[in-house]
Formats: structure tokens, sequence, C-alpha cells
């Protein structure tokens, strides 16, 4: 890598080398679907010439690195800019980073790994009779990261992460439900294990969620349980934070400019690529940019954005460690890592205190935003009673004005679950990249809430 | 690769495939004409399965370790399950046009010609416009156990483009995409350049918002996403494990007797075609739902074993995973009603020219909710603007029930063909 840095012509040159062990099991039903194993290497490589664009090339033959480079620079070359492609200098450094693998997931005989699926799955199966289908989606991977660019940065990593997926389905009198359950983590076997209880739960739920009635529409006061919180944040908040997108996008730069009060005092939010041990921790980002905490809204105010080295430069403001690219495959951008809504005071027992009737969000099954519109479905729900927890229902989507309902968030609780589901963040065909979301219980005092059309 | 792959997997196999393929794509992102960012890629990836002691398993790399390969897929197979695959024997293929020597040798000038052709005719002091040009050039050699030998190489070329055109707070945006084996022809970016202008023109005017139910006059692009709980509920997988809402209704009608969709990997030029599928099974046209009836969903080969039925030839293969059954060229039949008559048969309503968010999330009832790309109101037959912010729902099957109006005219969209169709069933929601 140093070599073909070093032999470059172009003004800036960045190398990615990436080798990674992937094992995959699945299982619907009692049928097993496979379990596979596969080798992933591949390289890409950027360069920029001044006055030009960038270049990328991607490959999957090491061998073609030299050829790679080049073909890079003259993609750069055919780019002709009027102004100069921006960018913020980062102080060079050498650095390996062995994140702890946790049990090395390579070293776990396939066996294994298929039998455990197979626990999981009959954890749900066998739970009771109306349990009519399951599926399950296991996946484990250690990468061997290489980064070189032509500022001196040299960095290794080598990074565990797995996750697991799985819904079950309950089906009585012509009623079919189902919930979903999900986890993952940068870490390995050691975490992957034990975790039959949630699967066993989720098989619960979808039972219990036959006999619940669907809420009523209308307008309620909304308690979020942090699953559902953090979704919010990551979605609406996250995704009009990314500066590339505010840059590019003239309707999402007027979302979140700098300053805006869009919610309460006790409301703050944020990214941060540092925490130890989540799906979205790593050490540098792939520019070579140490991760960071980076706040976006502040006591309801508007306070920051995710950076590339490019777009930190374009709004005149610090790179904030946020791009990423899935794999070599793809150009490093601004990406989320671990999104949060920063914790307030009391317990859930407060923010349901005072409520006469009112609807406790928990889990997201589906939904989506675009701009400031939000439509989510939640899992499933429970009625809030004199400020008490009271029947499960189901049909709770909510739907709205994202700055509408930041604005009517009035309480925020002391509690904190980092959620770290089997599924991940898409953006521009880069899907899905491992992230997490945190978040306390959120109160909103009025959300339209009813069945989806 | 792969006839190292395949020496080392009949020693070990009852039985084995495999399917080697190749790519290296240039990509190209231009910004009102100009050329703005320029990638390439290249890729080689292997994908083998082996069937060992009657149980399957498979295995994928990046890499040229052709024995590291077979140890991974016999280890694959040594958990896991018996099941019996029906191989097919080497067949004659038809030989649809599937590579196009003009784009394979195309330099990244030719490549940028269409790219700043479109973006300088469209764009103006209101209209920006974004277009994305691709060009791939590979190949896919596919073997098996049984025989099977076959080697082909494979051009693509895709465009999308995005127009967006402010009208003083209100930005119209209109996007257009296009596919094929060979470069874009001088009628192909006409074809695209008016198409997007007679867009951006009905968006001129602003119109409000019907309250309800609404007819619908769905577009191409509309109904290509409509589509998509359908074509979810045509796939061999959906149908076998019953999460499709069209199992067991082989033979019945399950939308307007107008509607006939058609599968055909044969079609010279287009994207989806190939002669033969990823697991050795050669392509044939495939009716998929003829004057309304079910007639096939499609099949790989492990789902068809599991189903009972025949193989369709639309296993398709990445480097890691499973084979799955994937569409090649899908294609609605059109119907016989001009413009004028869709908008007339429309009458007070609307035209929705694409949606966002149509396949995401749980759409296995055909039940959706989502915003429209671009949406104008009809009044009297007439289009009398644009209509930002529309949202509906509704359910995609009822809707393809009830078809008030079908037509004639049937562009593709990449590997997609289909008519515009005046359907009922959808409502206004705020």
């Amino acid at each position: 890598m140093r070599d073909a840095i070093r032999a470059s012509r172009a003004d800036y040159t960045e190398i990615r080398l990436e080798r990674s062990w992937v094992t995959t099991v699945a299982q619907r039903g009692r049928r097993h679907e496979g379990a596979t194993t596969g080798v992933d290497e591949g390289g890409c490589v950027r360069v920029l010439h001044r006055g030009h664009g960038w270049g990328l090339a991607s490959f999957t033959s090491l061998e073609q690195l030299p050829a790679m480079v080049e073909r890079a620079r003259e993609l750069s070359l055919a780019v002709r800019l009027d102004e100069p492609i921006p960018w913020v200098p980062v102080p060079p450094r050498e650095d390996d980073v062995l994140l702890d693998l946790d049990g090395d997931v390579r070293g776990i005989p396939l066996d294994e790994k298929r039998s455990y699926v197979d626990r999981l799955n009959a954890a749900m199966l066998e739970y009771d009779r109306r349990i009519v289908n399951t599926k399950v989606a296991y996946r484990d991977e250690v990468t061997e990261y290489w980064y070189g660019n032509s500022e001196g940065t040299l960095l290794y990593q080598q990074r565990p992460e797995f996750t697991i997926s799985a819904h079950a389905v309950a089906r009585e009198s012509g009623t079919e439900e189902q919930a979903l359950a999900s986890v993952g983590g940068r870490s390995g076997w050691n975490s992957a294990r034990n975790e039959e209880d949630r699967f066993r739960a989720a098989a619960q739920r979808a039972i219990d969620l036959l006999a619940a009635p669907r809420v009523g529409d209308g307008r309620y006061p909304v308690v979020l349980d942090p699953r559902f919180a953090g979704v919010i944040a990551h979605e609406a908040i996250g995704h009009l934070s990314e500066a590339d997108v505010i840059l590019e996008d003239s309707q999402v730069a007027g979302m979140l400019p700098l300053g805006r009060k869009v919610g309460p005092d006790c409301l703050t939010i944020g990214d941060d690529g540092h925490v130890a041990g989540l799906r979205g921790t790593l050490p540098y980002d792939d520019e070579g940019t140490p991760t960071q905490r980076t706040l976006l809204i502040q006591h309801g105010v508007v306070v920051g954005r995710l950076h590339s080295r490019e777009t930190a430069a374009r709004l005149a403001e610090a790179p904030t460690g946020n791009a990423r690219a899935l794999s070599y495959r793809h150009p490093p951008i601004v990406r989320m890592t671990n999104t949060f809504v920063e914790h307030g005071e009391g317990q859930l027992d407060d923010l349901l205190s005072g409520i006469d009737l009112g609807v406790y969000a928990v889990d997201v099954l589906l939904g989506r935003t675009h701009l400031d519109s939000f439509s989510y479905t939640a899992g499933y729900g429970r009625m809030i009673r004199d400020g008490q927890l009271a029947e499960m229902v189901k049909g709770v989507t909510m739907a709205g004005n994202l700055f509408d309902m930041l604005g009517a968030i009035d309480r925020v609780s002391g509690d904190f679950t980092w959620t770290e589901s089997g599924g991940g963040c898409g953006k521009e065909g880069q899907s899905p990249l491992p992230v997490a979301e945190g978040a306390p219980h959120v109160r909103v005092s009025s959300l339209s809430v009813g069945r989806p059309a | 690769m792969i006839d190292d792959v395949m020496t080392l997997a009949c020693r070990a196999a009852d039985q084995a495939d495999a399917v080697v393929k190749t790519d290296s794509t240039t990509s190209l992102r231009f910004h009102d004409g100009v050329l703005q960012e320029a990638d390439y890629s290249e890729a080689t990836g292997a994908n083998l399965r082996m069937v060992v002691d009657g149980r399957i398993g498979g295995a994928g790399t990046t890499t040229a370790e052709a024995t590291a390969l077979v140890e991974a897929a016999i280890a694959s197979a040594r958990v896991g399950d018996e099941q019996r695959l029906f191989y097919p024997e080497p067949a004659p293929c038809a030989d649809p046009q599937v590579h196009d020597a003009a784009a394979a040798e195309a330099d990244l000038d030719d490549l940028e010609l269409g790219g700043v052709l479109i973006g300088d005719q469209l764009a103006d002091d209101r209209t920006t416009v974004d277009l994305h040009l691709e060009r791939s050039v590979g190949s896919v050699h596919v073997a098996s156990t049984r025989g099977v030998d076959q080697y082909y190489e494979v051009t693509g070329v895709a465009l999308d483009v995005t127009v967006t055109r402010t009208h003083g707070e209100r930005p119209v945006t209109a996007r257009a995409w296009w596919g094929g084996t060979g470069l874009l022809t001088d009628e192909d970016v006409a074809s695209i350049v008016h198409d997007l202008q007679q867009r951006l023109a009905w968006g001129e005017a602003a119109a409000t918002i019907p309250d309800g139910p609404a007819v619908v006059c769905l577009t191409p692009r509309a109904v290509a996403s409509v589509l998509v709980p359908l074509r979810r509920a045509l796939r061999g997988t959906a149908l076998h494990y019953g999460t499709s809402p069209l199992t067991d209704k082989i033979g019945t009608r399950i939308v307007d007797e107008r509607i006939t969709l058609v599968d055909d990997p044969l079609l010279d030029g287009r994207p989806g075609s190939r002669p033969i599928d990823d697991e050795g099974v050669v392509c044939r046209r495939l009716p998929l739902v003829e004057a309304g009836f079910l007639r096939a969903g499609i099949y790989d080969l492990e789902t068809a074993a599991l189903s009972g039925v025949p193989a369709t030839g639309h296993g398709r293969r990445t480097t890691f995973g499973k084979p799955q059954a994937a569409f090649s060229n899908l294609e609605m039949l059109p119907g016989e009603d001009s413009w004028d008559l869709l908008l007339e048969a429309t009458g007070d309503g609307l035209v929705v020219d694409g949606f966002h968010g149509i396949g995401r999330g749980l759409t296995g009832s055909g039940a959706v909710r989502a915003r429209a790309s671009l949406a104008y109101r009809v009044s009297g037959g007439k289009i009398v603007g644009h209509t930002p912010d529309v949202r509906l729902s509704g359910n995609v099957f009822r809707s393809l029930e009830r078809v008030l109006a079908l037509g004639n005219d049937r562009p593709w969209l990449g590997s997609v063909a289909v008519p515009a169709m005046v359907v009922e069933g959808f409502h206004v929601v705020s």
C-alpha cells in the first residue's frame, strides 16, 4: 500500500484494503435454509487532482492495485471543476486498532452456529401451538482493514460484527400477527450466544397481539420507548444533519439550520462513534479521521452537523469522523455512527404520571421519513390510563410533521438504553451500514395515532 | 477459475454447480451537463453450491482461492439439510443479444456524450439536471456436474436523470431512467428529453389536491412502482411458504382481464436478458398473468424442488449467499387507450408519476401508503396543474382489479415495460 501511494501522481491519494470472513445461517420454520461462508477481499483507491474531481476505482484483485491507482487518476482528471474541491486537513497518524474479537467467530465450527440458530428458532416455533411460522437469520463477520493516504496516515483495524434477526408469526381463528426481534454488536461469539429469551419474548408478543385490540384513531399524549425514540432520532434528525445531503438538497438545507429552535430545552440529540463496543463504533472513519461525539441538537437548538473532510471544508466547520463506506466497493459518504437522545430526569413512571388517556409506543415495526414528514408503526403499544400502563394495543401508527412532533416533546426520562438491532442504515445504495441508536423514554404531548391505511 | 473449482468439487460432491461472474463498471455523475464524479469498479466473484451425501451447502469468494472455496462449500454441506435438486442437463440455448461491442469499447469521451447532451438540453436558469450514467462490461460462466458449461459476455448501459424546475418556492421534480445493452442513440436522447420536458411543462401551474377516494392515472413509472408487491407475490419462495397472497391461486383470476404480464429473458438488447440462468437452466419466455389469470411464479432450482414444480430459469446468484429467483425483463402488454383517453377516464382525479417508498416495509398484503414523487391534478379530463405533497393509500391488488383504462404505449424503463393505467381504489390521505 505504501508503495502504491508513493507511486501515485495525484495530489491526494487514499487506499482502503479489506478482507472479510463472513458466515450466514438461516432457518425458516422447520426448514434449515443453509449455512454458508465466504471470503470477501478487495480494495478501493480514491484520488484527487487540484482543479479536478474525485477519481475512484474499486477492485477485487489486489494485484491490480497499481493499475487501479492509475485508473483513479485518469478518472479524476476527466472531471474538470470551476472551483477546486476543498478539503480539511487531518493530522497524519499511524495506528493499529485490534478490537476485541470477543470469541473469534472464525474459530467456531459451522455446526455449532447452525445448532445455535436451531435453538433460537425452536425458542419461537415450539413456544406455543399458535406460532405457525418463524424465520431466523444469523450473520457474523471479522474484517481486517487497512487504510493509508498520501498525507502519511496508515491505519490497520481488525473488527468483528454479528447480527441476528428473527420474526415469529402467530395465527388463531383467522387472525395473524407477527413480532420481530433482532440483536447485533461489534463483538463476537461470546456476545451472540444466549439470546434465546429475546426470541421467546418475540413469540409471546406475537401471541399477545392476536387478542390485542386496535388502538382507536385520534390524538393522544404518547410516550415513546427508547427503541422508538432512538429510531426517530436516527431517521428524522440524523439524516437531516448529514452535511452532504444538506449541501446537495436545498429542501434539506432549510430543515435544520444552525441556531434553529426545534424542540424543548430537555431535548439534546447527537452522534457518537466513539462509544465502546457499539455497532456503529469505530476508532476512525474511512477518511482516517478519528470518530467523536457530535451534538446535533442541544437544549432544543440545532448546534451541529455530521461531516466528511470535504463537507466540513465547504461549510467551514470541523470534520466529525462520519465519512463511512459500507465496504471497499463504495466511496465514503457522510453517515451516522451511534445516534442518541440524551437522557433527562425521572423514570418512565414519571412520564406516565398525569396522562389520563394516552399511548405507550414500543419498538418500531416499519416506517419512513421524507423531509419533515414521518410515518412510523410501533411493534406494539400499551394504552396509558390514569397514569398507568394498561392493555396492549396494535396498529399504533404515528404520522405527521417532524417539527410539530419535536415541538410537542415535553419530557425526557433519566433512563437510557442503547439499541443494537440486526438491521442497519441505508443511504445511496450503501446498506446495511452498522449503526446503533440510544435514547431514554420520550413523552410527546399530542400525536396523531391510528391504523395504517 | 471455474474449471479449477469444478474439478475439485467433482471429487467430493454428489452434484455441484458454480457461477463465476466478472464485471467492470464505469459510473459517471453529471450536474447540468458537467461531469462531477467518475468511478470505476472491477470485480470477480465465484459462487459454488455442492451436494455432499445428499446435503446442500454453498460458499462464495472474491479471491482466486479455489481450494478454500471448495472446502468451505463442503463444510457448509456437512451441516446442510438433505434436499434433492434436479440439476438440468445441457440443452440448446437461445442467443439473445446481451453484448454490444460499441458499448464495451466506448471510452470516457463516448460515455460522457449522452450525459452532456441531455444536461445541455434541459438545464436553464430555473432547471437543474442531475444525471447518472453507468456502463458495465462483464461475463458469466455457469458450470455444473451434469455437464452444463456456458460462458457469455454481457454489457449494460443505464441512465437515471432527475430534473428539478423551480416555480417560486415550488419545485417540480421529474425523473427518467433508461437501460439497455448498447449506448444511447440520438433517438433515445431525444425521447428522454421530450418526455422530461413534457412533465415539467405540466407542472408550470399549481393545483389543489382532491380529498378522499380518487381515480388515479398511473404513468408507466408509477405502474412499475405499484407492481413491486405483485412482483414479490410472484416469487416462488413467497408462493411456497404462503407469504404471498397469491399462494394456491394458480389458474384463478387475480387482476383485471386486460392485464397480461410476461417475464421474457430472451429479448435482444434488454438489461435483464440472458440465454441461461445462473443455475444452468435454459431461459424461456414465461407468462405470469394472462388476461387477469395467474399462470406461474418464478422459481430457482431449490424452491422449485421444494414446491414440486419445474425451475423456470430465474435463478440469480451473487458472490455470496444462495441462488434466489429474480425477474429478467418484466413486460405488461399494452392496452388500447391513448393518453387522451386515459385522461378522459381519469375525469376529476390525479395523474401520479411515481412514488416514494413503495416496496419498503411489509407489503405482502398489497397495502400501501406512499407519497407521490410527482403528481398532477386532472379536471374534466385535462391536466390542470402540479399537486405537491400528495399521499395516497390503497391496496395494489384491489386497484389492479379495478382498471378503468390501459394505455397503448409501453416504454421500457430499464428491464420493465408497462403501460400507463387508470385505476380506482386509491385514497388521498393527509
